[in-house]
C-alpha cells in the first residue's frame, strides 16, 4: 500500500524548525497586532512544506496558546478551558501588557492581573500592544526555554 | 446638532421621556449615571434622539444616594434593559419595572464601582512606589525644616488610604 | 527591527524628584534613593543632595504612553528605538537602573 508523503507547514524560528500550531487567543487590542503576524506570513521567517528538511532532522512540533489581550473575570474560565483542550507538547505565550500584569487595567474590577493567574505561563511579550513581528521573538523565547 | 437639556424630578422621569419619545425623539442612545456630581445625589441621565428632526435631548434627574429608585424606561425604549442593567451594576441603581438587573461584568463583591465612596481594591492594597521620599533616607541627623507634602496614591478615597 | 521603541534612563540627570513614579498612570516605575549632604565652598551649609540608588520599570505593565518622559524636568528619560526583549523568567520584565541605562 503506498502511502503519500506527509506534507507539513514548519516556520524557521532562530536555527530551530518548528512545527508549530498557535492557538490565538485575541482577547482585546493585541489579537489584532497577533492576527497580522499570522497573515504577514513572511513574518515568520522562512515557511516550508517538507516535512524532513535537508538536514534530516525533524521540526520540532510545538503547540503554543498565545494570549493576546485582556483577561476579564468574566473570560477567565474559558481561557482555562482553551488551555486544558490543548494537547501536549503545549506552551502558553503572553503577548502584550494585558496579558502579562492587566496592563493598564491592572486595577480595574473586572480584570485579573495577567493570563498566569489563570493558566501557566512559559514566556511574556512586553508591549502595549507590541508590534506583530514581536510575536516571533516571543516564540523563540519559548523554544529556548524549553530547549 | 447641540443637545437640548431638561432637568427634571425622579417622579416626572418617565412621563417625560414617554412624552419626548411621542414627539419624535424614539431613539435611546445612552442611559447612564454620574455619582455625586456635588449634593450627595447620584444624577441619571438618558440621551434620547430625534433622528427624523435631528434633535437630541438629554434628560436629567436626581435619585437619593440613600434610596436609589428611578422608573425603569423598559416601556418606552426597549432598548433601555441593558443600559439600566448597567446603571445598577456601576451605581447601585434600581429601575421599577425592569425584571433582570443582573450584572453584565462583575461577580457582584466588589460593590458597586462606580460610587465615589467604592475604591479600586487592588489601589488599596498595593503599595503605591509614589509613596516614597528621598527624605526618607536622610543624610545624618539633618532632615529638612519643610520636608515635601506627601501626595496619596490616585484613585484611593482619604478614608482608604493607610 | 520590530519597531516599538523602549524608555531608557540617564542615570545622571535624574534628581530622584519622584515625579515621573508619581505620574505613571499604571505604577509601574519604582526608585530608592537617599540624601547626602555635599561640601559647597563658600555657602553657609553643605547642600543636600538625593542620590539615586535603583531606578526599576516593570515592563509589563508599561503602556508606553511617555508620560515619565515628558513629565521629567531633567530630561533623565528618554525615548530610544529597541524593543524590549521578551523573557521566560517570571519576574524577567522588570528592569533595574543597570538594564535602563542609555
Amino acid at each position: 500500500m503506498a502511502v503519500g508523503a506527509v506534507q507539513r507547514r514548519w516556520v524557521q524560528v532562530g536555527s530551530q524548525r518548528v512545527s508549530l500550531h498557535v492557538v490565538e487567543l485575541g482577547l482585546a487590542c493585541c489579537g489584532v497586532e497577533v492576527r497580522e503576524a499570522r497573515r504577514a506570513g513572511e513574518l515568520l521567517g522562512a515557511v516550508g512544506d517538507d516535512r524532513d528538511p535537508a538536514d534530516g532532522s525533524d521540526p520540532v512540533d510545538l503547540n503554543v496558546l498565545v494570549v493576546a489581550g485582556t483577561v476579564t473575570s468574566r473570560l477567565a474560565p474559558a481561557l482555562a478551558e482553551a488551555y486544558a483542550a490543548l494537547p501536549e507538547p503545549r506552551a502558553v505565550l503572553a503577548f502584550g501588557a494585558c496579558a502579562a500584569t492587566g496592563g493598564p487595567y491592572w486595577d480595574s474590577y473586572s480584570v485579573l492581573p495577567g493570563a498566569h493567574e489563570v493558566v501557566p505561563v512559559d514566556a511574556w511579550v512586553p508591549g502595549c500592544p507590541p508590534r506583530p513581528h514581536d510575536l516571533v521573538a516571543g516564540l523563540a523565547e519559548v523554544l529556548r526555554a524549553r530547549a | 446638532m447641540h443637545a437640548r437639556d431638561h432637568r427634571v424630578d425622579r417622579s416626572q422621569w418617565l412621563a417625560h421621556c414617554t412624552e419626548l419619545a411621542a414627539q419624535g425623539a424614539t431613539m435611546l442612545d445612552m442611559l447612564t449615571a454620574v455619582d455625586d456630581p456635588g449634593g450627595g445625589r447620584i444624577e441619571v441621565v438618558a440621551h434620547l434622539v430625534d433622528v427624523v428632526n435631528r434633535e437630541r435631548h438629554l434628560v436629567w434627574t436626581d435619585v437619593d444616594r440613600d434610596d436609589p429608585v428611578l422608573d425603569s424606561l423598559l416601556g418606552v425604549h426597549p432598548g433601555a434593559g441593558w443600559h439600566e442593567r448597567e446603571v445598577h451594576e456601576m451605581f447601585g441603581v434600581t429601575f421599577a419595572g425592569n425584571p433582570d438587573l443582573r450584572p453584565l461584568l462583575t461577580t457582584g463583591d466588589a460593590g458597586h464601582p462606580l460610587l465615589r465612596t467604592t475604591p479600586l481594591p487592588a489601589r488599596v492594597a498595593t503599595p503605591w512606589p509614589g509613596a516614597f521620599e528621598p527624605s526618607d533616607r536622610p543624610a545624618g541627623e539633618r532632615v529638612a525644616a519643610r520636608p515635601r507634602s506627601r501626595p496619596g496614591p490616585p484613585g484611593v478615597p482619604s478614608e482608604w488610604q493607610a | 527591527m520590530s519597531g516599538h521603541a523602549r524608555i531608557a534612563l540617564i542615570a545622571d540627570n535624574c534628581t530622584s524628584c519622584m515625579l515621573c513614579v508619581r505620574e505613571c498612570p499604571t505604577w509601574c516605575i519604582s526608585l530608592e534613593a537617599h540624601q547626602e549632604l555635599v561640601g559647597d565652598p563658600g555657602a553657609r551649609r553643605p547642600r543636600t543632595v538625593n542620590v539615586l540608588d535603583d531606578f526599576t520599570i516593570d515592563w509589563g505593565l508599561c503602556m508606553y504612553c511617555g508620560i515619565c518622559v515628558e513629565v521629567c524636568p531633567f530630561d533623565a528619560l528618554a525615548w530610544r528605538p529597541d524593543a524590549v526583549a521578551p523573557t521566560s523568567e517570571p519576574g524577567g520584565l522588570r528592569h533595574g537602573k543597570d538594564r535602563l541605562e542609555g
